[in-house]
């Protein structure tokens, strides 16, 4: 796509909300239109790549089944933009401008963004965003992942948003006004994590096996749970050329339980928080949102924990992989014409 | 149904923290300021801001003699800018706010003739005399008065073991990496000696089983400064050792130094840290923000005592290898690298590249393990004298007691 120029006339606004995830990046349009795309971005690796590919970037899914033809490079971590390469930079701005086409803004139409960004995000990570963005729309604003999720469901007093990711898991506590950096916490124990566990735990039960992170991180998503399985998992695995069945169970269950401790840990941390008369609603409003929400069991597991302590309501959001950006649209569609105005870049 | 006010006030809550983020605003406006962000620095502040009324109760109290009972309201204490440095006699330029400044001198106006009390400058860093006195400062007596402080001077004890607080997660720092080499050798550079000693650390602290290790890179990649910190800081980094060796091509002599974040005056050390700092990526407005961590005194207390144990055994192990060792002690200066950090943290310079001898020595892995074990022995030195039993010695609480009557 290509940069945004001011352009003389402008018939309407597309207002967006962007979530740029470690694993999935999704877009929410004021025009109807809701895509996501796996956080990858590849460059054919030569000319004769180029040529059987007859693209000169891939996005997603995309890249990722041409990976063995392409410079691949997932760019985020941590839900962050990695630091050290210019590749890195010039993958986000390629994902951003591939999101923003997905979007499908008329000609000459200015395009207002709310971006979400992990709840610690240093200042110094919202502005790399915000230069990877800025190009590709007229106006924009960076708000926190969770933060977002819980405006978009219109959950915006006595409650904690938990937003499980693949770099992070981010926690917002919602009390009726914006959130402080006191209010969110960050952990990098997430979805990535988990897979490397996994990962290292299935080389050491199966060391003659053949199969890489990419195998290892669609397992989980097929099969994640924590608390008691329901049955065996055995997935098929290349053991000397030739599938075997293999049994992840165990390991499955207990490299999704590895994060547990700490998100319970701060769980209960930012329910202290509250003034001790609203404790007891905020236990009756978790919402686990993100892509690791999905981990089955894992909402009864953090009730069954906290219920220790009072009664708990642990709720999953309908649409994880589009919580925070829907969220992240509401907010741009909300936000007073004036505000994005005075954010216009001069 | 959540008030449509409130909605529209988190609507401009979120538009002027982005116009902060953009720039276009020099602070975060109708949002409350931004806290500390480590769990570590909130579970110290009731400490600190205990430790704070010393800090003015002893200092106004040598200036000018025990301060006199005063009504509450006649009391002001006026901060300015933050500012940090010795204590000194106040001049018309130290009582001007302005610009912070890593130099400015922490300045006291004495007591008006009517014995109200101004502050014009954040105690970020006191000096020698009022740490001594901080030192002292017993948890139980966190309501300072004028009757009671003088028993707080009695006790030597550090504050980190006055409040319990113990060392879980170390993490280690190999300095430069990637495209950025550090100081380059003839055939060797500061980057592959700086991780090769600290993967030897950590294997060694880990051997002790009662530390979790972590290294901000274990491989060649570039990584910048602010990322080293923000590792520390989301791991809940107890302590930071940032591994680095040393280049200056105009001294032939092999020279070892540590230093802990603090001011300096000394040019060759902020041209040094200006060096170490150029990869910071912090913008300057955070830089600011970070800056205002420099009041935390029980990092710079614990810094300069794990600076102290380091530096003192590295220099007596280096120096029967190599007779021409020279120690150049430890020092404070402002590297990015510490300055972001919660928790107590050092930059030790393990060697120089710069002597030839030196350098053919620290091409080898069993030089390498040499200085790992150096530093292994100096950081457990450092962790046995914070990790007394029961806190103080006997004679430490002798003291106490005879205080306390």
């Amino acid at each position: 796509m290509a940069k945004k120029k001011s352009s003389p006339k402008r018939s309407s606004k597309l207002r967006v909300g962007i979530d740029l995830g470690t694993s999935r990046s999704a877009i929410s349009a004021s025009n109807g239109k809701r895509k996501f795309v796996e956080s990858y971005v590849g460059w054919p690796k030569d000319f004769i790549s180029e040529k059987v590919l007859g693209k000169s970037v891939l996005y997603g899914q995309e890249a990722l089944d041409n990976r063995l033809s392409l410079e691949l490079c997932r760019p985020l971590e941590h839900g962050v933009i990695k630091e050290g390469t210019s590749r890195d930079e010039e993958a986000v701005n390629e994902l951003v401008s591939h999101l923003v086409e997905l979007s499908e803004a008329q000609e000459g139409q200015e395009i207002y963004a709310v971006v979400g960004v992990p709840a610690e995000s240093l200042r110094a990570n919202k502005l790399a965003i915000k230069r990877a963005v800025e190009d590709y729309v007229d106006s924009l604003m960076i708000v926190s992942e969770p933060f977002a999720a819980a405006y978009g469901r219109g959950v915006l007093n006595n409650a904690i948003v938990i937003d499980l990711g693949a770099g992070t898991v981010d926690f917002c506590i919602m009390h009726g006004s914006m959130p402080t950096d006191d209010d969110q916490r960050t952990l990098v124990t997430a979805g990535d994590y988990i897979d490397g566990h996994l990962f290292a735990m299935l080389k050491e039960k199966y060391p003659e096996s053949d199969f890489n992170l990419n195998m290892v991180r669609k397992f989980k998503e097929e099969h994640s749970y924590v608390g008691k399985a329901k049955g065996k998992i055995e997935v098929g695995i290349p053991v000397g050329g030739k599938v075997m069945v293999h049994d992840i169970t165990e390991e499955m269950g207990r490299a999704c339980e590895s994060i547990l401790p700490a998100v319970l840990e701060n769980t209960m941390e930012l329910i202290a928080r509250f003034d001790p008369e609203y404790q007891g609603i905020v236990r009756q409003n978790i919402i686990l949102a993100g892509g690791g929400s999905q981990i089955k069991g894992l909402d009864k597991a953090i009730e069954s924990a906290l219920k220790e302590d009072g009664p708990c309501k642990v709720t999953n959001v309908d649409d994880p992989i589009f919580a925070s950006a829907d969220g992240a649209l509401a907010l741009a569609k909300d936000m007073p014409d004036d505000y994005w105005k005075n954010l216009l870049d001069e | 149904m959540f008030k449509q006010a409130s909605k529209r006030q988190i609507l401009k809550d979120v538009y002027e923290d982005n116009l902060w983020v953009a720039g276009k605003q020099t602070s975060r406006s109708s949002i409350a300021p931004p806290k500390p962000s480590s769990g570590k620095i909130k579970r110290y502040l009731p400490y600190l801001v205990a430790v704070g009324a010393v800090v003015v109760t002893t200092v106004v109290t040598a200036w000018h003699g025990p301060v006199k009972q005063v009504p509450e309201h006649e009391v002001a204490v006026v901060y300015t800018e933050q500012g940090m440095g010795d204590t000194t006699i106040p001049s018309a330029e130290h009582n001007e706010g302005g610009e912070p400044s890593l130099d400015a001198p922490l300045s006291f106006v004495a007591p008006a003739e009517d014995d109200k009390v101004v502050l014009v400058s954040r105690p970020s860093v006191p000096s020698k005399e009022v740490l001594a006195d901080l030192e002292a400062f017993e948890l139980h007596q966190r309501k300072v008065t004028p009757e009671n402080y003088q028993s707080l001077t009695a006790v030597d004890m550090p504050l980190a073991e006055l409040f319990g607080l113990s060392v879980k997660t170390i993490v280690i720092d190999p300095g430069h990496g990637g495209k950025d080499p550090g100081a380059v050798g003839k055939s060797v550079y500061e980057k592959d000696i700086a991780l090769e000693v600290a993967k030897n650390l950590r294997d060694r602290l880990l051997a002790h089983e009662n530390y979790r290790v972590l290294m901000t890179r274990e491989t060649d990649v570039t990584m910048s400064l602010n990322n080293r910190v923000n590792f520390a800081n989301e791991n809940g980094a107890d302590l930071f050792i940032s591994i680095h060796v040393n280049n200056f091509p105009t001294d032939q002599r092999s020279f070892i130094e540590t230093y802990y974040f603090g001011p300096t005056d000394d040019s060759t050390i902020a041209e040094l840290a200006a060096r170490e700092n150029a990869d910071s990526h912090y913008p300057y407005a955070e830089f600011k923000d970070i800056i205002q961590k420099i009041g935390d005194t029980l990092k710079f207390q614990e810094s300069k005592q794990l600076a102290y144990a380091v530096q003192r055994n590295l220099y007596q192990q280096m120096r029967k290898i190599d007779g021409r060792t020279s120690d150049h002690g430890i020092k404070s200066a402002p590297f990015v690298v510490l300055l972001g950090l919660d928790a107590p943290s050092i930059l030790t310079e393990v060697s120089c590249l710069c002597n030839q001898d030196e350098e053919q020595r620290l091409k080898t892995s069993e030089y390498r393990e040499d200085i790992a074990s150096f530093l292994e022995k100096g950081i457990v030195t450092y962790l046995n004298k914070n990790t007394r039993v029961g806190g103080m010695s006997n004679g430490e609480k002798e003291k106490l007691a005879k205080a306390q009557q």
